[in-house]
């Protein structure tokens, strides 16, 4: 193996080190409510994502093209981005740091998901050196990122309305968790569209076609849908509540079913570089 | 009968269920094979072990679900609903933006200098919209309120475009060996054409001049790149043009891609024992490493065998790059292998009954020609989508209102639809009001 590919993955583990570390300590922060522990577990986190950004540019450097071809990159990038999203999301809309208790986790799973498909690095197509395809690529893994943290407040809503836990008081409102899971499930909405329109670009720039009814683009399209039907049944049916987080829940569980389940289950342009 | 219509269309039941029946098309379209993505076998195939949906498919055109008259006709249905909903969205747009009624019953709290609120309220982001009712009305993010009917406008233009393009699309396929020639009129390799549109037919006469395919050290593909030739009548070359994947070509507004699929054509002359010699080009996909082959079954006019052909893009598995590629033409008689015959450029031997002498080798590649019209539709469509997500999620509206009162004025909020972030503003600008400066 070559020895950036070497570097890179002992920096992966190294990262999923930091990532189970700060894991530990947020969930012991929440959970007793140990508000200096919580605070802490951002800092062994942010080591953590700048170990594993050098451990992605590494790759990077060693492959000559984005972290976007063979799933080990996809996984380790998706948990880089929505780790980073988190992060920066946190800065502005404070109330959502709660979400930690899922963020984190889900970005060391990821991670070392990642680390037991092959790392051979496979050299880029040239139908796949577009800088639509990378904005595709960016903007679907931006609508993962939101639309995991949608997806944590849904399920909060649904264990703050069942449940008397006490280390859910710390969590917003019923009302505010909602209005976050709403809002966050409409950002999840616009971004995966722009992947859409980035996508449909990049087809036409390769193909001459910007749309083939390929399955992963047909399950794209119908999550978008669905996405969107959410949107509409929140604005002008007044859904809210739980029922709104349910039918949410069944959105985000499409959604991975299309990023992750469906390039695996189909051949298409999607699955032949992924599989 | 007019407002009738207009209800049922803007009902928010019929809104939803033809969402949802259109996403049920999609599915279908999934789960049964359409013609427009099979092949004739393969529907075939499918027909013969689905024979309990055979009937269903043949009835409701299960096959070719999007060109269907109910998923058309669903589809009309929701593109009139949306353009009505369209037309009211953007009513209601510029009349939140230009009015607006003071909240009854949120008065939030009073200061003596008017002047002060005002500016602070100002310093906030917040714009003054008018006045009306004894206030005056500020708003922060007031695009905010376009953002629905951006929405639904990016929806209407991206559904018409597409419908544009389905009706009068031309997609023309083709595959040629280095130095052929397509003329306008000659059957395409394959074609898609939309219900509308008239034959596909090229302006010009197109010779394909080069195809150079490169490669990684690791076999993957780099790129494949291809010289064209336009002819005019008198067969003089009238423009040249250089194509590769992801460098389009134009000719007279038609659009020329390079294809995924490329390979060898090997010229092959069989000659059998009479003398009689049979010329055929065997074009083959490119190998995917150089140390396997490439299949190909071939039927050959005037002989009566399968030739199962392969070929390693170099005779000795030493690299992609093609200086040397081994062809291996196998005789099949009723499954039976009977002959084997393996040859390289220039070379000859016994296939069978017959002589088999392989005398050039070139390039082919595929070329796609299209000609669309409502392309820019489909992507300005989908940036006013995007730009009215943006809008309605990332920049909500929020209402500041300033009432004259007999000591000053007093401020009141009006809930936004992510009240929660706004409460936080509201309650901020109020503990500024209280301690005078904070603002």
């Amino acid at each position: 193996m070559n020895r950036f590919l070497i570097i890179a993955t002992t920096l992966h583990w190294v990262a999923v080190f930091f990532y189970v570390l700060a894991t530990i300590i947020n969930t012991y922060g929440i959970i007793f409510k140990k508000d200096k522990a919580e605070r802490r577990s951002y800092f062994v986190a942010v080591g953590g994502l700048l170990v594993h950004g050098i451990a992605l540019l590494c790759r990077w450097t060693t492959a000559g093209h984005g972290p976007y071809i063979v799933r080990y990159e996809v996984l380790s990038s998706n948990a880089w981005v929505v780790l980073f999203l988190f992060l920066l999301f946190s800065r502005f809309f404070p109330k959502i740091r709660p979400v930690s208790i899922f963020v984190f986790p889900s970005t060391f799973l990821l991670i070392a998901l990642g680390l037991f498909f092959n790392p051979e690095v496979r050299k880029l197509p040239p139908t796949l050196r577009s800088v639509w395809l990378v904005l595709h690529i960016s903007f679907y893994k931006i609508a993962l990122a939101t639309n995991l943290l949608a997806g944590a407040f849904s399920v909060f809503y649904i264990m703050k309305n069942r449940t008397r836990w006490a280390w859910l008081h710390r969590l917003p409102d019923l009302e505010s968790i909602d209005l976050l899971a709403y809002r966050f499930a409409g950002f999840g909405f616009t971004f995966w569209a722009i992947g859409l329109l980035a996508g449909s670009i990049w087809a036409y720039q390769s193909w001459g076609r910007f749309w083939a009814w390929d399955p992963v683009e047909t399950w794209s399209l119908i999550t978008w849908v669905l996405l969107g039907v959410h949107l509409h049944l929140r604005r002008f049916f007044g859904w809210r509540g739980e029922r709104a987080s349910y039918f949410y829940l069944v959105c985000f569980f499409l959604s991975l079913v299309t990023l992750f389940f469906i390039p695996l289950l189909e051949s298409s342009i999607h699955s032949e570089y992924f599989k | 009968m007019y407002r009738k219509t207009r209800h049922i269309l803007l009902s928010r039941k019929t809104v939803l269920a033809l969402i949802l029946l259109l996403l049920g098309g999609v599915v279908l379209a999934y789960v049964f094979p359409q013609r427009f993505l099979s092949s004739s076998a393969e529907m075939e195939r499918w027909q013969r072990t689905h024979l309990f949906w055979a009937p269903w498919v043949a009835r409701l055109g299960l096959d070719h679900v999007y060109t269907t008259g109910w998923f058309a006709s669903l589809l009309g249905a929701f593109c009139l609903s949306l353009t009505v909903s369209c037309w009211d969205q953007l009513r209601l747009a510029a009349r939140r933006t230009l009015t607006g009624a003071l909240p009854v019953g949120r008065h939030h709290g009073t200061h003596a200098d008017g002047q002060a609120v005002e500016s602070a309220i100002r310093g906030e982001g917040y714009v003054c919209l008018g006045s009306g009712g004894g206030a005056r009305r500020f708003v922060r993010h007031p695009w905010g309120y376009w953002g629905n009917a951006l929405l639904h406008l990016g929806m209407v233009i991206a559904l018409t475009s597409s419908l544009v393009i389905v009706l009068t699309q031309k997609r023309g396929l083709v595959e040629l060996v280095e130095g052929e020639i397509h003329s306008p009129g000659s059957p395409w390799t394959s074609e898609d054409r939309g219900t509308m549109a008239e034959r596909f037919a090229l302006p010009q006469r197109v010779r394909l001049d080069t195809v150079a395919p490169e490669f990684w050290e690791t076999d993957d593909l780099k790129q494949v790149t291809s010289s064209l030739s336009f002819l005019g009548p008198d067969g003089a070359v009238a423009g040249q043009q250089t194509l590769a994947i992801n460098r389009i070509g134009n000719l007279d507004g038609i659009h020329i891609y390079q294809g995924q699929r490329f390979g060898n054509a090997f010229y092959v002359v069989f000659t059998d024992n009479s003398g009689r010699a049979i010329k055929k080009i065997l074009q083959m996909q490119s190998p995917l490493r150089r140390d396997t082959a490439s299949y190909e079954n071939i039927s050959v006019d005037g002989i009566p065998y399968l030739i199962k052909a392969k070929y390693y893009a170099d005779a000795e598995r030493k690299s992609m790059a093609d200086g040397n590629p081994l062809l291996v033409l196998r005789l099949v008689d009723e499954g039976k292998v009977i002959a084997e015959l393996p040859l390289k450029k220039g070379e000859e031997g016994e296939l069978g009954p017959y002589r088999a002498r392989l005398v050039h080798v070139s390039h082919w590649a595929e070329l796609v020609f299209t000609g669309y019209t409502g392309m820019p539709g489909i992507f300005l469509g989908f940036f006013i989508i995007i730009l009215g997500g943006g809008l309605s999620f990332f920049t909500p509206p929020r209402e500041l209102f300033v009432t004259r009162e007999e000591n000053g004025v007093a401020l009141t909020c009006r809930s936004g639809r992510f009240d929660h972030s706004q409460g936080d503003e509201c309650a901020r600008i109020l503990a500024a009001l209280r301690g005078e400066d904070a603002l």
